[in-house]
């Protein structure tokens, strides 16, 4: 049987958005990282997807408490 | 299969087993693993180059044909200061051409009809050419999915720096500046500074056709002001970091 609950993944997801987050920041080629072995264009995709993702388990959990 | 290639395989495949057994045990701290992996071993394969090329591979790819491009115009005496001309005077505007002029040539160049289509041109004297930089041109213009001729000077200005940092990496920064009929540029850290810095031993090159990069630029803003243009001077910094090229619009005008 799977055993995370959906809070499980969601917690799970919120850490990596924000750690993809910071990466994307910290590696783009507006603060002159034009040399990293990357590609950060994808990199920036995932991440805001992740991100997107995260967001939705936020507005699920809210939606929760507002019915409650 | 490359190095990078089979640690995200590996690290992959770690993650599915695990996922796999965290079903059979119920284990919350397996299926924690296994999201991880999976999710790293996958994103590690998704985010590879799609190619790399060491910029030394570059330079010595460009270098020689810009010089024996130098030569061939000492040779021939072709010493005038080359104007990119504007896409209406193209029979294809996807080529793009410049024309070096004889240094005593008076003639009038006339941008308004598609006449430069042969390599010797008469009136002007002069000899037409595909400047280096406009395949670069040509791929910007397919990276924005828009061209250069339907767009003004100041949506240049907000486009190229994005193309050259953002989607093509070819430049730390890059700064464009317009004053009266004079565009300046400004790169720092671009991968084509070192063939820049080469170039300006070479004076049928540099503050005339300019380095590929120089030159993809002048094509850019003769598209979009539909007008001639020459490179007026190119400046590496002393560190060579920087480049500060300076464009000059032209209306119909004196060759020399």
């Amino acid at each position: 049987m799977w055993p995370l609950s959906f809070w499980d993944i969601g917690l799970w997801i919120s850490v990596t958005s924000i750690i993809l987050l910071i990466t994307v920041e910290m590696t783009s080629p507006y603060n002159g990282h034009t040399n990293l072995l990357i590609n950060w264009k994808r990199l920036r995709t995932v991440a805001l997807i992740t991100t997107i993702i995260f967001l939705f388990t936020v507005a699920v959990r809210v939606y929760e408490i507002l019915v409650a | 299969m490359t190095q990078a290639e089979v640690v995200g395989c590996i690290i992959l495949l770690s993650g599915v087993v695990l996922l796999i057994l965290s079903i059979q045990y119920s284990s919350t701290a397996f299926a924690f693993m296994g999201l991880g992996l999976t999710f790293w071993g996958a994103l590690l394969l998704y985010i590879r180059p799609t190619r790399y090329v060491q910029s030394a591979v570059l330079q010595s790819t460009v270098m020689p044909t810009l010089k024996s491009l130098d030569q061939i115009l000492s040779l021939l005496n072709f010493e005038g200061r080359a104007v990119y001309l504007p896409p209406k005077t193209l029979e294809d505007f996807k080529t793009g051409k410049i024309l070096i002029p004889l240094p005593k040539d008076t003639s009038i160049i006339d941008s308004n009809k598609p006449s430069y289509v042969e390599i010797i041109h008469e009136n002007p004297r002069g000899i037409v050419l595909n400047p280096p930089g406009v395949e670069l041109a040509n791929l910007y213009e397919e990276v924005l999915g828009r061209s250069f001729a339907q767009q003004d000077l100041s949506e240049i200005q907000t486009n190229l720096p994005k193309i050259l940092i953002e989607d093509l990496e070819v430049a730390d920064n890059v700064e464009i500046h317009q004053e009266g009929d004079s565009i300046r540029v400004k790169i720092t850290g671009s991968i084509f500074s070192e063939i820049c810095r080469q170039t300006q031993k070479l004076k049928g090159i540099c503050g005339s056709i300019g380095c590929p990069l120089c030159s993809s630029i002048a094509i850019a803003i003769s598209r979009a002001t539909g007008k001639p243009l020459r490179i007026e001077e190119a400046k590496p910094s002393e560190d060579g970091k920087t480049v500060e090229t300076t464009y000059r619009t032209l209306e119909d005008v004196n060759t020399p």
